[in-house]
């Protein structure tokens, strides 16, 4: 297979199942839409000379946090969405044309982005992660030691917010 | 990358403050719920050993330049917010201690996300590159959505959370495509890198539209029109120390984030970026007020009033360039912190005593019943208005001026109209407060609330009175435009 | 044809106007959490792209940090989902709307 037919297939199965997701009304089936959307953007990374991020993306998106939703879906057992008639039609126009409007103007500026260069590129081995570990616990440790931080906030509060409490 | 024994100290707040959060959280499940006061007592303790930490780093020789590989820096400008944010946090725990104290949910967790909130907030202000900027934006996000929610079994206080989680997710994600644009233009993140390679480059639409998200993100987390829909609901919802806690501390850091990126990173485009806030100043107030006129409902009116002040705080960044550059804006943020705080801390107390503070008709007789607090509440709505002699008038008079300096006569001239509108729904609660008349037995207040509200009017009234030396010490913390 | 830079980006783009219409228009909680979800690897794949594009590789560590704040983000979400089930029966969220808008 060429690069081209594997981002082909990846890109085309990110963006359908992308769409399944959002229009789903099922929400166990969203979910899964949204793995098989994950998966392919994994594929992505690596045709982006980035596995280190594809492999992160396999274990921590698709693997917990995902998997994480569907503990909850299970645990809540969320019955599936009646579908209901949409009753801020205003709102739902506003939106899209606000979105199409941000579409036109992103797409003609991107246009204007080196569409001439080809991705790969000779200086960057692909598949090295020493560099990417270089860097992030370097340059970017202060960033690195506030994200444990959040992460330990997060873990707080969704203890917090999540644990049965009796009434008064 | 090296890191020198000085770079720690000029860390040791954020430290500081994180080691607070760590022992609070651990020592927590030790006490009861009766003994639980003893927390807040320690939480005011450290953030107080924070606010003399960042106290002796303002006299501190090494500071200035940026640190840890150009991710931190501790100038002036970062200090006067990390003061301000830090008295905020502690007025916010004075504010607390009763009110959390008689609800059935556990203090220690509290205090430990409040401060993890302030971790984010200090950082965010010391923040010299986008990357750590944004991480230190979304600590401090999380943290506070926690904090919204915290009544969780008051529904209003879970929808508020719900309604902060979905637009402040959604704002960060807008951010984070603006960022990734700038960093696909120019291949870096460090703010004055930023500003040196702009400065040679041409201008292009991508960067414009990335810059564009990135105003639209912080604009959110400010609550200006248009993107401030999310406002009177989470401030109705939220516990109310929290709200006046997020009407100020929160802002603060974003009001610091949106002045330093613009002037430190994108100097080059003021004219487009400098156009587009001064219009969305301009609708703010005008939203802001007309909206507040129309509530009768306290928290909701003082949600719209906050937004009008975002509109007018937003005047201060427009100095680009002028010899006033950020002074407006410090000098207002100085007054707003502590007269915005103080009424909402007047809404807990109420809260405390039973009375829902929802329609302006609970605050009938407040002087007949108590005169200190009338009185006091009295100060800030003057001061919200802007009447001399407060400390909001002050902030108003060097906002206005700053605007004026840039060359935005007509919007000054309309947040004078604003400003003269705003009295009519201010002046309602001081109506209801001394001219209608209610029964009801003396109202007193706990000590710690007490302190609180009393230290936000001396600060209202001593800046307002006797403004020199602040204004004259604020001056040498402007960023200063390259 | 090769792959250029732009096609990552013209799905980048598409994947992050997926998520926006869909916080924008969906009502169910957890939709709109997992629209949050698919604008942050929208983001990413931005991120990486550049980052290709540069041969920087602070678009890849800056994307590590976006997967583990949208780790973060998902949990406190998830917890504010099952706070509000507990209490109303529904993930929809046109229907948590006791405060007059």
């Amino acid at each position: 297979m060429t690069p081209r037919l594997v981002f082909d297939v990846a890109a085309g199965l990110a963006i359908l199942f992308a769409c399944v997701m959002v229009v789903h009304r099922h929400p166990v089936k969203s979910v899964l839409a949204l793995v098989v959307s994950f998966f392919a953007l994994a594929v992505t990374y690596v045709l982006l000379a980035a596995p280190l991020i594809a492999a992160v993306q396999v274990i921590v998106y698709a693997g917990a946090i995902l998997v994480l939703f569907l503990f909850v879906l299970m645990l809540l057992n969320v019955p599936e969405e009646v579908r209901q008639t949409p009753d801020r039609p205003i709102h739902q126009a506003l939106s899209a044309g606000a979105i199409v409007a941000f579409a036109a103007a992103l797409l003609a500026s991107l246009r204007a982005y080196g569409a001439t260069r080809a991705a790969p590129s000779a200086e960057l081995p692909p598949g090295d992660l020493a560099p990417v570990a270089r860097l992030l616990f370097s340059d970017h440790f202060l960033s690195f030691e506030a994200l444990s931080i959040l992460l330990l906030a997060a873990l707080v509060g969704s203890f917090v917010l999540a644990r049965r409490e009796e009434s008064p | 990358m090296k890191v020198s024994a000085s770079d720690w100290l000029l860390l040791s707040p954020e430290l500081f403050l994180t080691a607070a959060g760590l022992l609070i959280l651990s020592i927590s499940a030790f006490f009861d719920k009766a003994k639980e006061e003893f927390l807040a007592f320690l939480t005011l303790l450290f953030v107080g050993v924070a606010i003399g930490l960042v106290a002796f780093l303002s006299g501190y020789g090494g500071r200035g330049a940026p640190i840890f590989a150009g991710m931190f820096i501790v100038d002036n400008f970062a200090i006067f917010f990390k003061l301000l944010m830090l008295v905020s946090i502690a007025l916010t725990v004075l504010a607390s201690i009763q009110f959390v104290g008689r609800a059935p949910y556990p203090a220690g967790d509290y205090y430990a996300l409040l401060l993890f909130t302030g971790v984010g907030m200090l950082f965010m202000v010391s923040g010299n590159n986008l990357v750590s900027i944004y991480v230190a934006l979304e600590l401090m996000a999380l943290s506070s959505y926690i904090l919204a929610g915290y009544f969780k079994l008051e529904i209003k206080s879970t929808e508020a959370a719900l309604k902060y989680f979905v637009l402040g997710a959604f704002s960060s994600g807008v951010l984070l495509y603006g960022l990734s644009l700038v960093y696909g233009i120019a291949g870096r993140m460090g703010l004055p890198d930023l500003a040196k390679l702009f400065e040679s480059q041409a201008k292009s639409n991508l960067l414009l539209v990335g810059i564009l998200l990135i105003l639209a993100g912080l604009l959110f987390k400010i609550a200006a029109v248009p993107f401030h829909v999310w406002t009177p609901d989470v401030y109705e919802g939220s516990p109310t120390p929290v709200t006046a806690f997020f009407s100020v501390g929160p802002k603060l850091a974003a009001y610091a984030i949106l002045a330093r990126i613009f002037y430190v990173g994108f100097p080059k485009f003021h004219a487009d970026w400098g156009l587009i806030i001064a219009l969305v100043s301009a609708a703010t107030m005008v939203f802001g007020n007309v909206a507040a006129l129309l509530q009768t409902n306290v928290k909701r009116m003082l949600a719209y009033s906050s937004i009008a002040h975002a509109g007018y705080a937003l005047m201060g960044v427009l100095g680009f360039r002028t010899e006033f550059g950020l002074w407006g804006i410090l000098v207002y943020l100085l007054a707003y912190t502590f007269m915005n705080f103080g009424v909402f801390a007047l809404v807990v107390f109420l809260e405390t005593k039973g009375y829902a503070a929802e329609s302006v008709a609970d605050f009938n007789g407040l002087a007949r019943r108590n005169m200190t607090a009338a009185v006091v509440m009295l100060v800030f709505l003057l001061s919200l208005a802007g009447i001399p002699p407060t400390a909001g008038f002050i902030g108003k008079y060097y906002l206005f001026t700053s605007a004026m300096k840039a060359g935005y006569a007509w919007l000054a001239v309309l947040a004078v109209l604003m400003s003269a509108l705003s009295l009519f729904y201010y002046f309602r609660i001081a109506a209801a407060m001394f001219f209608s008349e209610a029964e009801g037995a003396p109202l007193k207040s706990s000590y710690a609330l007490t302190a609180a509200v009393l230290i936000c009017a001396a600060a209202t009234v001593i800046v307002g009175v006797a403004p020199q030396p602040f204004v004259e010490m604020l001056r040498a913390c402007v960023i200063k435009a390259p | 044809m090769t792959i250029t830079i732009n096609h990552f980006l013209v799905v980048s783009f598409l994947l992050f106007s997926i998520g926006l219409l869909g916080v924008l228009v969906r009502r169910n909680f957890l939709t709109v959490l997992m629209s949050v979800e698919l604008m942050l690897n929208a983001v990413n794949l931005n991120l990486i792209a550049f980052s290709r594009r540069l041969s920087d590789l602070t678009g890849q560590v800056f994307s590590v940090f976006v997967i583990t704040i949208a780790a973060g983000e998902a949990a406190i979400g998830l917890a504010l989902t099952i706070s509000l089930f507990r209490q109303r029966r529904t993930l929809n969220v046109e229907d948590a709307n006791t405060m007059q808008g």
